[in-house]
């Protein structure tokens, strides 16, 4: 048993609750009458991963199945992976406390590009074989899903599967299968091969060993083989009826506090804007919602479960709901009868009356938010983002004259088609909003100044995006559009930062990477690479080596123009976002002409009907 | 303001339990009382909070049978129902063992018994340890706070050990030592075990520490 190992090595690392389990409704089950072991990982540290939604519901949909156990792993702390190291602590499950090595399935939600030599080093920790290949007939299943499923061919040379788009239902029907193979062969792990080889004929699942790169003399990928016969195509989960798809009714709820350490309820999924930078926006297409009563009853259940004491909805855009103020209303009355805080993301304030602001608001809003994303109208409309000064600037005035002083700003640049006059405009932009601070009267005195925030990203182009044939920026350009946007500031009242651009590149190589980035990613992560997404573990030096010592380079993943007759390493995935759309959407973009969102008129983006999209087919 | 009585609850804290944080248990213990739906007082003002207060904080990985929480009733429930209805929502390790209308203040706590169990322990090592504890004055290194990097201090604890008996049985060392505790300073059981430790020469790998009992300035039981 580890957990005797385990509890003197707890006293000497931070925080080390995050290592036990033990939380309320967290669940414990008996091995004995367990067929199917699943451990759900995600390659970040607890703290962030327990703040994950999509684990809540797979957790809980995989434990209401009596005979399946999913149990939580994430990425230990530095001090307490040393500990691991030094006593032989294979990486467990923080239920049963029994190494994962031993599960039927070791599962990785990819939430974002620089969590993925986590998954190596996690692999490793657990004494699991990193390599896909090398994994002998004793080894789990390790699949992956997530967003960055999207385009995992970074990734496909250590994965068995990977699923792609929504997953509560296709991870039921894909244990169901293993368990159905397990019985057959005595109880005892079922042949991986013919596993595999029935597993991809699920829609939603991919195999990624069955499809072979083939590239030309040049390194330019020409096509996939197909092998075994499996689909050409491979086809992204949609869940058509949301509003009955399985929700938890509990949490795990964590004794040490967590990056959202909330009651979530997730209010709707997809967009209807398509703002042409935005992955999300594409790939979890098309826009469907609950019921207003669907989610007031999710919220009480969650609260009365779980003891929170604030609840925040989860969406896209929560204001795309169609039945938005009875929703909120209907919420804001139960909340504060219960005495919950809900925590709002920023909504579109027209749309509201008085009465039910003034009910959400109990507790005074100290900043607001804008992600005006580009500095000018034109630019706005290249990228299809449609937020007008006018909108900025109604919101502020509010807001203003309620005695808020900060305001934060978010921009991006290297967006295609960007001049200097762009760039210029976002300090003019947020000159304006200062200047309105100063000619906006507020009752009383005035105590402090304003503080404008502008945080400027570097634009990452990502698949399934009009955007996806574009480069990245050079960081010759970037250095100088920043110079130039600091020149231009002029007021100290206005603050600017910037994203690390060497994040941006690397995030911009993974994301439209090949196959031939498992490579260099395990170099990487044998030179010393993990938590790439935390500023003091992040080591672009190690990651330049790593690509050059594969003979590879990250410029030719984020700098090249992608031709549209290209092809690209997903385009064997099926996001049921045609390609044809995409390539109308980027020769918009170029002619600075914006698409309406679904509400007002179908762009003809090639999701089906059958999907359940509340504006598909209407 | 109507009806309003502090009701006490005496909880047990262990196994995955014992390495919650002091104020990661408050949390819990708060989420606790809202999932119960106990009829508790809440702050007035903007922000309510409810009414809780912990008389004595617990080193991490301690396993405890006397950890002590108020909390305000807004009726008339009594403290064994309110303590059956939280013990119906508490996450595993912990544990309500009983409740009482609070009587005694929080400042009159004078000391803790713990009972500190050492594993893989020798006849020889015990009959130091023995002598250790006889001795009228135990002098302490004691460490910096993990992570916070502050340096550390050599102390007598002697003077804060009130009373230790040991008993030794098939290699475990069964040390019961009142300290002192409350608002007057305490002396960490930790901190004994370190003392064991130095005369021993070695870390001690495997051992438990469980407070077992507190008492008040005048000798009887907090509770």
């Amino acid at each position: 048993m580890l957990m005797e190992k385990i509890e003197p090595l707890l006293l000497k690392v931070q925080k080390p609750s995050r290592y036990i389990g033990g939380e309320l409704s967290s669940v414990r089950k008996n091995v004995d009458e367990t067929k199917v072991r699943f451990a759900f990982c995600f390659p970040d540290s607890y703290d962030v991963g327990m703040s994950h939604l999509g684990m809540k519901i797979l957790y809980s949909l995989i434990n209401n199945v009596d005979e399946y156990w999913c149990e939580r792993v994430f990425a230990p702390g530095v001090d307490y992976e040393a500990l691991m190291r030094e006593h032989d602590i294979p990486l467990y499950g923080l239920e049963s406390l029994e190494p994962i090595r031993d599960f039927d399935f070791v599962g990785f939600t990819l939430q974002y590009e620089l969590s993925y030599t986590n998954l190596l080093n996690m692999l490793d920790l657990a004494g699991i074989e990193i390599y896909s290949k090398d994994r002998g007939p004793d080894a789990p299943i390790v699949i992956a899903g997530g967003p960055c499923a999207c385009n995992p061919e970074p990734l496909a040379d250590f994965l068995d599967i990977c699923v792609l788009g929504e997953g509560e239902e296709v991870t039921l029907e894909l244990l169901n299968l293993y368990a159905e193979m397990k019985s057959q062969s005595g109880g005892n792990r079922p042949d991986k091969e013919a596993f595999l080889k029935r597993a991809m004929n699920i829609e939603g699942i991919y195999v990624p060993k069955f499809y072979q790169p083939v590239y030309d003399e040049t390194g330019k990928l020409l096509e996939y083989t197909v092998l075994e016969n499996a689909p050409e195509k491979v086809k992204k989960r949609v869940i058509a009826d949301f509003d009955k798809v399985f929700y938890p009714e509990s949490f795990v709820v964590p004794f040490s506090e967590i990056v959202h350490d909330r009651a979530v309820v997730e209010v709707l999924r997809g967009c209807i804007r398509g703002c042409r930078f935005c992955q999300a926006g594409f790939i979890y297409r098309p826009f469907r919602e609950k019921h207003t009563d669907t989610i007031l009853k999710e919220t009480k259940d969650l609260c009365n479960s779980t003891g929170y004491e604030e609840i925040s909805l989860s969406s896209l855009s929560t204001s795309d709901h169609t039945d938005i103020v009875s929703m909120l209303s209907a919420l804001a009355d139960y909340t504060q009868d219960e005495k919950v805080n809900m925590s709002l993301p920023s909504l579109r304030v027209d749309s509201f009356s008085k009465e039910i602001l003034e009910k959400l608001q109990r507790v005074r809003q100290s900043g607001l938010t804008f992600a005006p994303e580009a500095g000018t109208q034109r630019l706005r409309d290249v990228i299809n983002k449609n937020i007008t000064e006018k909108d900025i600037f109604d919101g502020c005035r509010v807001a203003f004259a309620g005695g808020v002083r900060s305001v934060k700003l978010y921009f991006m640049m290297g967006l295609p088609t960007e001049t200097d006059e762009d760039i210029i405009g976002i300090a003019e932009l947020a000159q304006r909003v200062l200047d309105l601070f100063y000619q906006t009267p507020v009752g009383g005195r005035r105590k402090e100044g304003p503080q404008i925030s502008v945080s400027v990203a570097t634009f990452v182009p990502k698949p399934f995006t009009p955007f996806q044939f574009e480069p990245q920026l050079n960081v010759e350009e970037i250095r100088r559009k920043q110079k130039l946007l600091l020149a231009n500031v002029k007021s100290k009242r206005i603050s600017v930062s910037w994203h690390h651009w060497e994040v941006s590149l690397l995030e911009a190589a993974m994301a439209k990477g090949d196959r031939r980035l498992s490579q260099v990613i395990h170099k990487a992560w044998q030179s010393g690479c993990i938590f790439d997404s935390w500023d003091e573990h992040f080591s672009f030096e190690r990651w330049q080596e790593a690509f050059s010592s594969c003979g590879n380079d990250m410029s030719y993943y984020a700098h090249r123009e992608i031709a549209y007759d290209d092809v690209l390493p997903w385009d064997h995935l099926d996001y049921m976002i045609s390609k044809n759309f995409l390539i109308r959407e980027n020769k918009l973009a170029r002619e600075s002409k914006i698409t309406p969102d679904c509400k007002a008129g179908c762009g003809g983006c090639g999701i089906k009907k059958e999907c359940g999209g509340v504006y598909c087919g209407v | 303001m109507g009806y309003s009585t502090i009701i006490r609850l005496r909880l047990a804290k262990d196994g995955r339990a014992r390495f919650i944080s002091h104020l990661d248990l408050s949390r819990t213990l708060q989420r606790a009382i809202k999932r119960s739906g106990l009829p508790v007082w809440y702050t007035e003002g903007f922000n309510p909070r409810l009414y809780m207060m912990f008389p004595l904080p617990l080193s991490l990985g301690i396993a405890s049978e006397c950890e002590f929480m108020d909390i305000r009733l807004t009726e008339n429930l009594g403290a064994d129902e309110a303590a059956r209805r939280i013990n119906d929502v508490l996450p595993e390790g912990l544990m309500v063992l009983g409740g009482a209308e609070a009587v005694n203040k929080h400042t009159r706590i004078a000391s803790c018994v713990y009972r500190i169990t050492l594993l893989g322990i020798t006849q020889e090592e015990c009959g130091k340890v023995e002598e250790l504890l006889g001795k009228d004055e135990i002098n302490v290194e004691k460490p910096g706070k993990v992570g916070k990097g502050k340096g550390s201090s050599t102390v007598n604890i002697k003077p804060m050990l009130l009373k230790t008996e040991t008993a030794f049985e098939e290699g475990s060392l069964i040390i019961e030592a009142e300290c002192t505790a409350g608002t007057s300073g305490g002396l960490s059981p930790n901190l004994v075990v370190k003392a064991v430790e130095d005369t021993l020469g070695r870390e001690v790998e495997r051992l438990q520490i469980r407070r077992m009992r507190v008492f008040m300035e005048n000798g009887e039981e907090f509770f």
